[in-house]
């Protein structure tokens, strides 16, 4: 066996690296954990085990609450179509089945909800007209929320299908497919309204965030 | 692919900030739950893969067969056959056509309804609908005398109902000769049956 060469002997002294090149990216690429649940835990509430319906309120309620308030700008309607949707999954459990992903199949549910809650309160503000303030606009600012607030004015200026597409893609982080199994879209549609969505936020937000 | 750009991403994450547990949220949802009744799902069963091209095509081949059988409670009932007595001996065939209800005084709300399947590869076939609480028990297709026809009378309300067929537990089935109902929420279809009021 030949005898190490000089290089090697260099790397042994730690005088060289022991890898020549690697790829250094410029930026940390963010690698988001997945969103979905454990798939048992559908299963064991499906089957009637509470403490598992429980756990699935638990993992998701938060995302459904975020997702609801952005599509409808207001904490009460919001609360309202994230309990409407848990009733849903509860009582229809039976029809989800085991190899599908739950995922997608709660936010079709969710995604109806909203789209039901605003047309109830559309119909019900053609009718009174109030002077009351969104809750959500109501808490006293920092300098976070006034960039949530400033984002949140560009989100709400969007026609609700490409807030819905916009938020199912970039905030929850869920696929085309998964997006066409919520809505009922095709995947050219929504990566069109993703795009209409994400060009308008720009043209907004350009210089403000 | 998206074209992620850095200004979209810092909108994205200034929406995605993690909202803390909501615990009244929670709460009431789960306290709603608590009250409400266990429903059909307890029982239900789907298969753990999708169906096969041959299964498809042969629950396709079933349902092309398939076809729910109502028959006339009002000319029964006048000629003086008692309810148990046409559930005994249900009148076959006049497809797709709702039959009125009853006139008699203690009946009145109620009409016979036959629903028939031919399967030959079926061990079990249970109807469903929203009149059963979706039950896969509660109301199994007898077999016939002739191989693999299943049949089943179920006194109905006037109105609107939604069914389906279960075969062996698992292929969901419904009437390709009925409208379906397809509900926005869950992507499956059912079939419709309308009962005329009497």
């Amino acid at each position: 066996m030949a005898s190490r060469s000089r290089r090697a002997e260099a790397v042994a002294r730690e005088e060289l690296p022991g890898v020549l090149w690697a790829i250094q990216p410029t930026q940390p690429i963010p690698v988001r954990p997945s969103t979905d649940i454990d798939p048992a835990i559908p299963l064991r509430a499906r089957g009637g085990d509470a403490t598992a319906f429980a756990a699935l309120v638990e993992f998701f309620h938060a995302r459904c609450m975020r997702y609801a308030r952005y599509m409808l700008g207001d904490e009460g309607d919001a609360e309202e179509a994230v309990q409407d949707t848990f009733m849903r999954v509860y009582d229809h459990l039976g029809q989800f089945r085991p190899d599908a992903r739950f995922e997608p199949w709660l936010f079709r549910i969710l995604a109806n909800r909203c789209r039901t809650v605003r047309e109830r309160r559309r119909r019900r503000e053609s009718l009174v007209i109030t002077g009351e303030l969104p809750a959500m606009a109501a808490s006293a600012p920092d300098a976070t929320d006034e960039l949530l607030e400033e984002v949140e004015a560009a989100l709400d200026g969007l026609p609700t299908e490409q807030r819905e597409a916009f938020l199912l893609r970039h905030v929850e982080d869920l696929s085309y497919e998964d997006m066409a199994v919520i809505t009922g879209v095709q995947l050219s549609a929504l990566r069109m309204r993703v795009k209409r969505a994400c060009d308008a936020l720009r043209a907004r937000l350009q210089g403000e965030i | 692919m998206d074209a992620r750009d850095e200004l979209i991403e810092r909108a994205a994450a200034v929406l995605r900030r993690d909202r803390p547990r909501n615990a009244r949220v929670v709460s009431r949802i789960l306290g709603a739950v608590d009250g409400r009744s266990r429903r059909w799902w307890r029982a239900a069963t789907w298969p753990s893969a999708p169906f096969s091209l041959a299964a498809t095509l042969s629950l396709a081949a079933a349902g092309l067969i398939l076809g729910f059988v109502t028959r006339d409670a009002a000319v029964r009932r006048d000629r003086g056959v008692p309810l148990a007595a046409q559930e005994e001996a249900p009148v076959r065939a006049q497809a797709l056509r709702m039959m009125p209800a009853s006139r008699g005084a203690s009946e009145a709300t109620t009409t016979p309804v036959q629903f028939t399947l031919r399967d030959v590869r079926a061990a079990r076939v249970a109807l469903v609908g929203d009149f059963n609480g979706w039950s896969q028990t509660a109301t199994l297709l007898e077999p016939g005398t002739k191989a693999g026809t299943w049949s089943v009378t179920v006194p109905l309300s006037a109105g609107r109902h939604v069914y389906a067929f279960v075969v062996d537990g698992q292929a969901w089935m419904t009437d390709p000769r009925s409208p379906k109902a397809r509900d926005l929420d869950f992507g499956r279809a059912n079939s419709v049956l309308i009962v005329q009021a009497p």
